[in-house]
């Protein structure tokens, strides 16, 4: 690309301006000629929500009379992000600009500093939302550049809006398969067993889209010439045309996922789970499992090394980004999609032969929540904000992989960036062209894990050990909420007397401020020693979600206010303690009976109530 | 009693595009504001309505000055200065420059209307 020449000069005010000079000769104005600061002032007043912003990125430095401007604006904590791609830009800025507060201000030249900026503010993006500040002259330096960044800013928030409500809405329910899956998570072979077992070979990925219908009976074809790896949902297509895939994937954690497993027997096909997959499903493939680590929490770090990493695979959201990354780790090329439609193809949401063959999308909801994405073969296809979530990871994940070959066959749905689009009978004329024996690769390695006592016993004593801790815990958190109880009483005790008769000095009022003193010092005391506790608190955390996402206490909160929060946050904590305490045990319990090994862990649940 | 409905009829004439010089430069200068707030859509429909306002005004002033240029030579005096203004603003917009047009519309238009307003006052 040609750069733009920059012309710096003075303003009618005395403050500096710039004009832009395009490699075509024609120029634009950077800022006012007249007055840039009155110019940004007024920029900047078209922004209301600036004041309350979660958090604020802007596209376009300029010579940064509205970032000065936001600055002034802004409450003092707010962090801001700005994409400037022109160097010459940063630099003069970096040279003139004054008093400027670096902690609170990171200037960047790409959309990867977006990313992590959102991910680091995504509380507070989360509950007050991201302004996002185009200064329409530094875009037009760049209008490409800058429509990227746009666009994967969108994404990144998108994402974050999925993620926090997914983890809002099953983070209980995660806990408890966590604790659940521990026996059989213990002895299955973890997933990195097969880490290229299938170098080069192909892998077709079968997902449930409404276009998989079109070409599933092809598969036939691809079995013993591809590795098979289908998403849970499309295993039930799968069988009802006769086909065994060589893997299922699965790591939903909620009993809806159990749905699509419920009534299937597999024969030959292994499952390939998350510690947090909804413990039903486990069993149902006995002796055929391979673990795979995708979540992180201090829950699942602390049981991870205990038991011993199984292999990382990105979720990124949906079991279809899962099965993408086995086939990675299976070093298989060219990886193929089918059914990936990532869109409602024809108004549907699923394939014919899965659960949901006849569900179509709620259009009621609203217009945020549904959109259109260029599709397959020209024009465009409907989908939801949740799916679209995907679609941009896979082509980030696809952008990371350009060793491997990818091929979209669905042969409908959204466009996928980052993929050849072909039929799946191009696919396999093409590429599925030797055979290859599958299975056999898979339970060779398969046995050569053995389940490992050992590894069992010290589970287990960590489990029992940490159950032990709790329930030494649980009587710290019980004389926070009374002592924090007897504070607010106190509070409440002092604003009936009133200011009078404190400035009176009355011994009445006087004693009554010196029982809040103390009851408050002892109150801290206690939340401090709690606290120290930081392995059970960060366990504890985990299923306090709600406490989590509530927003934070402004600064100048009142007692009243703060002392109803700690009741909140741990009243929330003593019930997560019990919860957790019973949980602990239960799967040390399980963990000594030998039945467990290949999956009964769930039966004996049932028996314990 | 011919030539005195025609001298109300122009006093009418020039009494109303007095007032529309008013509204001009109050609308010329929320125009400019508009396009500095980086809100350019809204800018421009703004600036067709100045634009379609201005031709009106245009011609009722031709009327004034073919009746009577040397009663009504202020406002004669304020299409000259007008007319001064129109190419920075046709260049502006052929550059799809903004910013530059708003500073036009600000400190040369709006402000031509401003001083013929105040020369009218003093």
């Amino acid at each position: 690309m040609t750069v733009p020449i920059i012309e710096f000069f003075q303003a009618k005010s005395g403050m500096p301006t710039a004009r832009i000079i395009a490699p075509s000769g024609s120029s634009f104005m950077l800022h006012s000629t007249h007055d840039p600061v009155l110019e940004a002032k007024r920029f900047v007043a078209g922004y209301p929500s600036l004041s309350d912003a979660g958090g604020i990125i802007c596209l376009g430095l300029g010579l940064g009379y509205h970032l000065q401007e936001i600055l002034r604006v802004v409450p003092s904590g707010t962090e801001i992000l700005v994409i400037e791609n022109n160097i010459q830009l940063r630099e003069w800025f970096k040279k003139n600009a004054k008093n400027l507060p670096c902690q609170r201000v990171a200037i960047a030249d790409n959309e990867g500093a977006a990313k992590s900026y959102i991910s680091r503010m995504r509380e507070r993006i989360q509950e007050k939302g991201l302004v996002l500040v185009e200064h329409p002259a530094s875009i037009r330096l760049d209008l490409e550049f800058y429509e990227n960044v746009r666009r994967r800013i969108r994404d990144h928030v998108s994402l974050l809006l999925v993620d926090m409500t997914t983890m809002k809405s099953i983070s209980h329910v995660v806990h408890a398969n966590n604790f659940d899956n521990l026996p059989a998570v213990t002895a299955d072979p973890g997933i990195k067993a097969l880490t290229n077992a299938f170098k080069d070979r192909p892998a077709v990925i079968v997902a449930a889209g409404p276009s998989l219908s079109k070409n599933i009976h092809l598969l036939a074809e691809a079995k013993n010439r591809s590795v098979v790896i289908c998403v849970g949902t499309a295993w039930r297509a799968m069988l009802a045309h006769g086909l065994r895939p060589d893997l299922v994937v699965t790591l939903d954690a909620g009993e809806p996922n159990y749905r699509l497993f419920a009534g299937l027997t597999p024969t030959e096909e292994f499952l390939c789970y998350e510690p947090q997959t909804y413990d039903k499903i486990i069993p149902i493939f006995p002796g055929r499992r391979f673990a795979f680590n995708s979540f992180t929490s201090p829950l699942t770090t602390w049981l991870k090394d205990l038991y011993g990493d199984k292999g990382y695979i990105e979720p990124g959201g949906s079991v279809a980004i899962a099965a993408f990354g086995i086939a990675c780790l299976l070093g298989a090329n060219p990886i193929v999609f089918i059914g990936q439609d990532l869109a409602y193809t024809n108004g549907y949401t699923h394939a014919k032969g899965t659960v949901y063959e006849n569900q179509k999308p709620d259009l009621a909801l609203s217009d945020i929540h549904y959109f259109e994405v260029p599709a397959v073969g020209g024009g465009k296809v409907l989908t939801a904000r949740n799916i679209y979530s995907f679609l941009v990871r896979f082509e980030e994940l696809f952008a990371m992989h350009k060793d491997r070959l990818i091929i979209d066959a669905t042969e409908g749905g959204a466009l996928k960036r980052g993929t050849r689009i072909m039929t799946f009978r191009e696919t396999i004329d093409g590429y599925f062209t030797e055979e290859f024996p599958v299975l056999q690769v898979i339970e060779e390695l398969h046995r050569k894990h053995q389940p490992d006592p050992a590894v069992r016993e010290r589970v287990r004593r960590e489990l029992k050990k940490s159950a032990g801790e709790l329930e030494k815990f649980m009587p710290k958190l019980a004389k926070i909420l009374v002592t924090a109880a007897k504070v607010q009483e106190l509070n409440d005790l002092a604003d009936k007397i009133g200011r009078e008769e404190f400035q009176r000095g009355s011994v009445f009022a006087c004693s009554i401020i010196a029982a809040l003193k103390k009851k408050g010092a002892e109150l801290n005391r206690r939340l401090k020693e709690a606290n120290a506790q930081s392995k059970l608190i960060d366990l504890l955390c985990l299923l306090a979600v709600d406490v989590e996402l509530k927003p934070l206490l402004p600064e100048k909160a009142t007692l009243r206010e703060q002392v109803e929060r700690i009741m909140y946050v741990y009243s929330a904590y003593l019930e997560a303690a019990k919860h957790t305490r019973k949980q602990l045990s239960g799967a040390a319990e399980r963990l000594l009976s030998t039945g467990d090994l290949h999956g009964t862990n769930a039966l004996s649940k049932l028996g314990m109530g | 009693m011919q030539s005195l409905m025609d001298r109300n009829v122009l006093d009418d004439l020039k009494q109303r595009l007095d007032e529309l010089v008013t509204t001009l430069e109050e609308a010329t200068r929320e125009v400019s504001v508009l396009l500095q707030q980086g809100n350019g859509a809204r800018g421009m429909n703004g600036l067709r309505e100045v634009l379609e306002a201005l031709q009106f005004f245009h011609e009722g002033l031709d009327v004034l000055t073919l009746a009577d240029s040397a009663t009504y030579n202020g406002l004669a005096d304020l299409k000259d200065k007008l007319e001064q203004v129109y190419p920075s603003i046709y260049n502006a917009l052929e550059a799809d420059d903004t910013v530059t047009l708003a500073d036009v519309l600000e400190y040369e238009l709006a402000a031509t209307f401003a001083n013929y307003n105040t020369t009218k006052a003093d």
